[in-house]
């Protein structure tokens, strides 16, 4: 922490932190509702912490911005912890095999048991994700774009199209039950 | 034709699905809660502890934010040198001991790098940011000096000479004594915190609260309130500053600021 003059940046980062973790807690959970929430969300504060230490835009940005960054950072942070989480249930997977144990229960993510749960697994992660973002986290399409990095319209076609599929993947299931 | 009329009329509606998906919102907004303090303390020293990792990202010579503490000034004039320790200790009170602070120059105002404390003695700690090129293209650090800082916490400076502590009006930080040094950051946090929180107070009410202050610290044997200037000369409030040096608590007397003081900094 470089201080000229005895001034100390710390409050900076506790005020950013405070104003955002909910926010980014209620961001992680919902994408990944079976735990690493806590270590994700810290993981996305130190990222972007560090980003920040190289071009020192965030701390200074507006609160729109500074989340449209986090989210992002958290989207990042959220796929590296599903791909090591694969990574340890394929090794677990692997193990298992090895000691020929057949009746133990590996995967203990929750069974979609609803249509509508049916229908959102059979979604893209795209689909999935513009539908978090909209109707669970409450983003606008201007914030959703400012987190994709896209152009409006480009959210709102997404938004369309995932809302469509969504509504022919839920018939489908629903008829299945 | 007839069949895909059918099918469109299987679908639910738009404004079906929507509502659906939005209910099957596994983390329901209103049941967040703004997180505790241990969470964002321990987010803090995460961030921090990254910037530690990483000196070349995390102290980039080419500049760094000279965001000054709006009303710091005041806050300064208030408490002294307390201020600092104020700033930090009213925002992370549990990491303000665990802060050792390394000047580049034997002088209180030069640049400094402030960092945790991991249990490494304050001197080896600093040859730190020496060995990073925080300092300049040095990379060996120079011999160091430990006193108590300003703010209470461990200061270390280069040079060979303990009078450097002196110098600064400074105590030397003695390693053998970490439990009376502990009580005196504990002194100079109750009274930078609580000179801030009360506002405008009497020399009673301060030099009162300097004794308890020092007895709850338990240096109440050693120490000594003493008072320098007279109320209507100064100012009409009291305020308080260790002397680390001198083992004295020094109360003396300022205009009412505060409520300017406290002001600004909450519309910072």
């Amino acid at each position: 922490m470089l201080l000229d003059g005895g001034v100390d940046i710390d409050d900076d980062i506790e005020r950013f932190v405070k104003q955002h973790e909910v926010l980014m807690h209620g961001f992680v959970q919902r994408r990944l509702p079976h735990g690493g929430v806590d270590d994700v969300v810290q993981s996305v504060f130190v990222a972007v912490w560090r980003s920040e230490q190289e071009d020192e835009a965030i701390i200074h940005a507006s609160f729109a911005v500074q989340r449209a960054w986090l989210c992002r950072a958290a989207l990042f942070e959220i796929a590296a912890y599903r791909r090591a989480q694969g990574r340890a249930e394929r090794l677990k997977e692997r193990f298992l095999s090895y000691r020929r144990i057949t009746d133990v229960h590996v995967d203990d993510r929750n069974e979609a048991d609803t249509p509508l749960d049916r229908a959102c697994a059979r979604m893209t992660n795209e689909d999935q994700e513009i539908l978090t973002a909209v109707f669970h986290d409450g983003f606008s399409n201007a914030e959703i774009a400012l987190l994709y990095g896209c152009k409006e319209a480009a959210v709102r076609q997404r938004l369309s199209r995932a809302i469509r599929h969504l509504r022919v993947l839920y018939a489908q299931e629903r008829k299945r039950r | 034709m007839i069949w895909r009329r059918r099918h469109l009329d299987e679908l639910p509606t738009e404004q079906e699905v929507v509502e659906l998906f939005r209910a099957s919102n596994p983390v329901d907004p209103a049941s967040l809660k703004p997180a505790s303090p241990e969470r964002i303390a321990q987010v803090v020293q995460a961030m921090l502890a990254a910037t530690h990792q990483e000196p070349a990202q995390a102290l980039p010579r080419r500049r760094r934010r000279r965001r000054p503490i709006i009303g710091g000034g005041l806050v300064i004039l208030l408490t002294g040198g307390g201020a600092v320790a104020w700033a930090v200790s009213r925002t992370q009170p549990a990491r303000t001991q665990l802060t050792v602070t390394c000047y580049r120059d034997a002088a209180l105002d030069g640049p400094v790098v402030a960092l945790e404390a991991d249990g490494t003695p304050p001197v080896e700690l600093c040859a730190r940011p020496w060995i990073n090129g925080d300092f300049g293209d040095d990379s060996e650090p120079p011999p160091l000096v430990a006193c108590v800082g300003p703010e209470g916490v461990a200061a270390v400076f280069p040079g060979v000479s303990p009078t450097i502590c002196d110098n600064l009006k400074l105590a030397a930080l003695d390693p053998e004594r970490p439990d009376e040094q502990a009580r005196e950051i504990q002194l100079q946090e109750a009274l930078s915190d609580r000179t801030v929180s009360l506002g405008c107070v009497d020399a009673e009410t301060m030099t009162d609260l300097a004794a308890s202050e020092l007895e709850r610290a338990g240096l109440d044997d050693d120490w000594t309130v003493v008072t320098q200037g007279e109320p209507p000369a100064a100012g009409p409030c009291a305020i308080s500053r260790i002397e680390p040096v001198d083992r004295h608590v020094v109360i003396e007397f300022v205009p009412d600021l505060w409520t300017d003081t406290h002001t600004t900094t909450e519309e910072e």
